[in-house]
């Protein structure tokens, strides 16, 4: 077998290498907007859309075990076949472009909600750390052990450097709430009563207000698990499997 | 000529008296029409499970900034339906189509109520919701109760005109720490500049890597084989800072946000219970329904009640409450400003008629019919409880003294359908 | 053997579908906006109450036009693929051949766009919806735009792609039919009858307005065949990496890159 690389094709063929990638990727780029998108909005999709349901217990580890699933799935597509380490940041981007479309055209210009109000979770910050952990190790598995936490651990600070002044203390008519719970409170979502909302509602041991770094550990844990599943997802759907029998 | 254009013009003239009635005809049909999904949810819902009355609108227009209170007072119905869940956690939820208002306050029994709570069967709750206006418009305003497993329970709304502009909305509040702050923008600037931060961190990294023509060569390699040569040292090293600068910017924006807000606290959960209002020991009137149907082509329901009057004046019966529907004695009339200004598509001001004793002496007991009819029945979609799975009715029942002093009872119970 | 039908062509044959397929995508682009147009001017004026006239003026009669709309759109569409289809596709040269994958890819580009709107943008933008009305209604305004809309027209869009590939690629005929791509069109497809175990389950199951309620996991799962569109651009690769092989080439393998 040849030891070498295959080289720069020629110009014509360049040309249609060129546009078929350019046809290609975009295409892919929109699909995984609907695939991913679909499946965050419909498993983690409310703690995403609301201020007010951002909490130290749920959000911190559905976000990033929820999200994990596409990131692994392109990374065995784009790494297995490609050598490509850009599977999560791929599919991050992707999502949050989605997802600030929506939340800029649909609920702020239509339903009149603030922007503060539907702010998306970033995840590009755990994205590209993983994509970079997967390039360094080139390994799925030390990927999954060391890469999946790290996404998981960076996803709230990440996000707490804009959500924290909505972590305010605020008193309304003498009850003590935040600023995230009063514009929750203020801007009226009919289909959102107060009591819907998953969010931590207090329990014996939160271990001295450490409950962010338990859940944050707990999404970590998570998150190396539902890797290497996704991983194994992502190759299965990648099959070039023809079948010849009727369906 | 002259014929010509006289005839025409009469033509015209007729055309636009026409348009007009239609128009005013559409007009009147859309103010009459006028709901916010209630007509969907089942009779029996809306008549056995939250008994609004009293409600009113403080302004029906106001300009943006300027706030219109909603209130009124609800009785939580003793026949709460077994299917439906029983208010045992609820939320005091106001219905406008969407933040066109922002919501400012609401009160149960002055009790202030942001979180959710508890309802007894069977009790009565003064409540109010403060909105102000924020978008202009002209908004149904509803009354509403989200009841934990059942859903909305949406009480009687009416229109809101707000005037003015959205530019000109501030919603300012002061937070512990000091500042004051807009709660329709605050954070905004932040939030922006980390999201479109990240955004381009995320971007460049795959800028590096994917740039048409990249798919096939890496594609052909992989399969050859060569795929680890792919990987070069400047890649391993891109990698490395790219992970560096993801870990240290995430901390370094961490540790600047606890600077700036070093005093945050969790998102606050709670439930806020509330008592009922008084209730008087001794029931003062008593009521007993013997028998109720209802008649399709006339849309009129007629009861046959039995009531006892235990108080020490006669009273008469001015008011038959049902759904948000108000049929009125017209012998008896509106007595109260409240009672003028309530929907007039809610308000079937000769509605119900009472034969039988219709003064009911003090410590009488006697047997009254009642004949409920107006076109709200259909209009509403409440006849549409004879075909439902429930038939059993709910609704208020209103007595007055001479000195106007209310006193209001519950009734209900199975109603049967006649067809003819 | 004619070697000039191994010869690489120019790029505008191999693109020649490239001007319908920025019709077809900008007449969707149109459609869309004006969805949203219509759901921006009349949502809050006519489509807070089911039982109003004006909803069945403003939003049913839009909903009876577009499904009677959609289904002659399909079958003028689908019975096109069809009637147009060789019956052999043996005499199918390399460069033929790689002229229909360029096709293909916009076939797919379509679907892909297509799939954005209906199960990323329409479907979320029904979550924004449904805290300004209480639910009356399998037809809301939202519910008309993406159910009855762009959920359609994706699936039209992805049943073109099957038909296309079926009935122009020389590979489908002699090894079957991609796995991976009927993952792709089925699954997305199987959403829209998903949509009424959604609506039994709001209308006797579930009466909050939560988004990520069990009830809506047949979507997420649904969702998730999209992925098939990794094997199916991992085929076309294999496919077209063989086709430039065979295509008379200048260049030999060379050393790699730096």
């Amino acid at each position: 077998m040849s030891n070498t690389l295959p080289s720069e094709p020629n110009a014509t063929t360049a040309h249609i290498i060129k546009a078929l990638e350019w046809i290609l990727i975009p295409t892919l780029f929109f699909v995984i907007i609907g695939s991913f998108h679909i499946h965050m909005m419909l498993t983690a999709g409310d703690w995403d859309f609301w201020l007010d349901w951002k909490d130290r217990e749920w959000w911190i580890v559905l976000s990033p075990v929820v999200t994990i699933t596409f990131c692994a799935a392109l990374h065995s597509f784009f790494w297995k076949n490609f050598r490509l380490p850009i599977g999560a940041t791929f599919a991050i981007l992707a999502l949050l472009t989605g997802e600030w479309v929506v939340r800029i055209t649909g609920f702020h210009a239509w339903s009149h909600y603030p922007i503060n109000l539907v702010t998306p979770a970033t995840f590009l910050a755990g994205a590209v750390a993983i994509d970079a952990i997967f390039l360094l190790t080139r390994s799925m598995l030390l990927t999954a052990i060391l890469g999946a936490p790290v996404y998981a651990l960076l996803f709230f600070p990440s996000n707490w450097a804009w959500l924290a002044a909505f972590h305010v203390p605020v008193e309304l008519h003498d009850q003590v709430m935040t600023v995230a719970d009063l514009i929750g409170f203020e801007y009226v979502r009919t289909g959102t009563p107060e009591y819907i909302r998953m969010i931590e509602r207090g329990t014996l041991r939160t271990f001295g207000q450490h409950s962010v770094a338990i859940s944050s550990f707990f999404a970590a844990f998570l998150s190396s698990l539902v890797y290497v599943l996704w991983w194994f997802i992502g190759k299965s759907f990648s099959s070039l499997k023809y079948i010849k029998e009727r369906i | 000529m002259t014929k010509h254009f006289i005839k025409n013009t009469c033509i015209s003239q007729r055309l636009t008296s026409l348009l007009a009635c239609l128009l005013l005809i559409l007009l009147v049909i859309s103010e009459a029409a006028i709901a916010h999904g209630e007509r969907s949810q089942e009779p029996t819902l809306r008549m056995r499970t939250i008994q609004w009355y009293d409600v009113s609108w403080s302004k029906d227009k106001i300009e943006v900034n300027d706030t219109v209170i909603v209130r009124g007072k609800f009785k939580i119905s003793k026949n709460w339906p077994n299917a439906i869940a029983k208010p045992d956690v609820a939320f005091l939820n106001i219905s406008i189509p969407g933040p066109v208002f922002v919501r400012t306050g609401s009160f149960v029994n002055g009790v202030n109520m942001v979180n959710s709570t508890r309802f007894e069967l069977g009790r009565d709750y003064e409540w109010e919701v403060h909105l102000k206006a924020r978008h202009p418009g002209r908004w149904h305003v509803h009354a509403m109760l989200n009841v934990e497993g059942a859903g909305p329970i949406i009480g009687p709304g009416q229109y809101v005109e707000v005037t003015g502009d959205h530019d000109d909305f501030i919603n300012e509040i002061s937070t512990i720490t000091g500042e004051v702050i807009n709660l329709d923008t605050y954070g905004l600037t932040n939030i922006i500049s980390w999201h479109a931060f990240w955004a381009v961190f995320g971007f460049c990294w795959l800028a590096y890597w994917l740039r048409p023509p990249v798919l096939f060569r890496r594609y052909q390699a992989v399969k050859n084989g060569q795929g680890d040569e792919l990987i070069c040292k400047k890649d391993r090293i891109v990698a490395a800072i790219m992970l560096s600068l993801s870990i240290t910017i995430t901390f370094i924006g961490y540790q600047w946000a606890e600077s700036q807000w070093p005093e945050t606290i969790a998102l606050q959960s709670a439930s806020s219970p509330v008592e009922p209002l008084p209730q008087p020991e001794m029931a003062f009137v008593k009521t007993k329904l013997i028998k109720a149907i209802y008649r399709v082509p006339g849309r009129s329901m007629e009861m046959r009640i039995e009531v006892t009057n235990n108080t020490n004046h006669s009273i008469r019966l001015g008011e038959f409450n049902s759904a948000t529907v108000r049929f009125i004695n017209p012998n008896v009339g509106l007595v109260d400003d409240i009672a003028k200004k309530y929907p007039k598509h809610l308000l079937a001001t000769h509605g119900l008629t009472v034969t039988g004793s219709p003064l009911i002496k003090p410590k009488q007991t006697v047997t009254l019919k009642i004949v409920a009819q107006d076109a709200s029945w259909e209009v509403e979609r409440l006849a549409s409880l004879i075909y439902d799975p429930d038939s059993r009715f709910g609704g208020l029942l209103f007595f007055y003294n001479e000195f106007n002093t209310r006193y209001i009872t519950e009734i209900g119970g199975t109603l049967s359908p006649r067809f003819i | 053997m004619d070697t000039s039908k191994l010869k690489p062509q120019p790029l505008s044959y191999y693109l020649k579908g490239f001007k319908q397929f920025i019709c077809a995508v900008l007449i969707l682009f149109g459609v869309y906006l004006a969805a949203i147009w219509y759901q921006f001017s009349f949502a809050h004026l006519y489509g807070l109450e089911a039982h109003d006239p004006n909803f069945e003026t403003y939003w049913m009669s839009w909903l009876y036009t577009e499904i009677v709309l959609e289904i002659i759109i399909a079958i003028c569409l689908w019975s096109y693929l069809w009637v147009t289809r060789e019956l052999t596709l043996d005499h199918v040269t390399p460069n033929q051949e790689l002229q229909r994958y360029c096709t293909f890819s916009l076939f797919l580009a379509v679907y892909a766009w297509t799939l954005y709107w209906g199960v990323s943008y329409f479907t979320e933008q029904d979550g924004a919806w449904h805290q300004v009305v209480t639910r009356d209604t399998s037809f809301t305004p939202s519910h008309i735009m993406i159910f009855y809309l762009s959920f359609p027209l994706y699936i039209i869009a992805g049943v073109c792609t099957l038909l296309y590939a079926h009935t122009r690629l020389p590979i489908y005929q002699t090894e079957g039919v991609s796995l991976a791509h009927v993952i792709l069109v089925a699954g997305p497809f199987m959403i829209l009858p998903n949509v009424g175990l959604n609506e039994w389950g709001h209308a006797f199951w579930f009466m909050e307005e939560f988004f990520s309620a069990p009830l809506h996991w047949g979507f997420v799962i649904l969702g998730w065949c999209g992925l098939g569109l990794l094997g199916v651009i991992l085929q076309i690769m294999e496919r077209v990496s063989e086709i430039l092989n065979s295509l008379d080439t200048q260049n030999t393998l060379t050393q790699a890159d730096s």
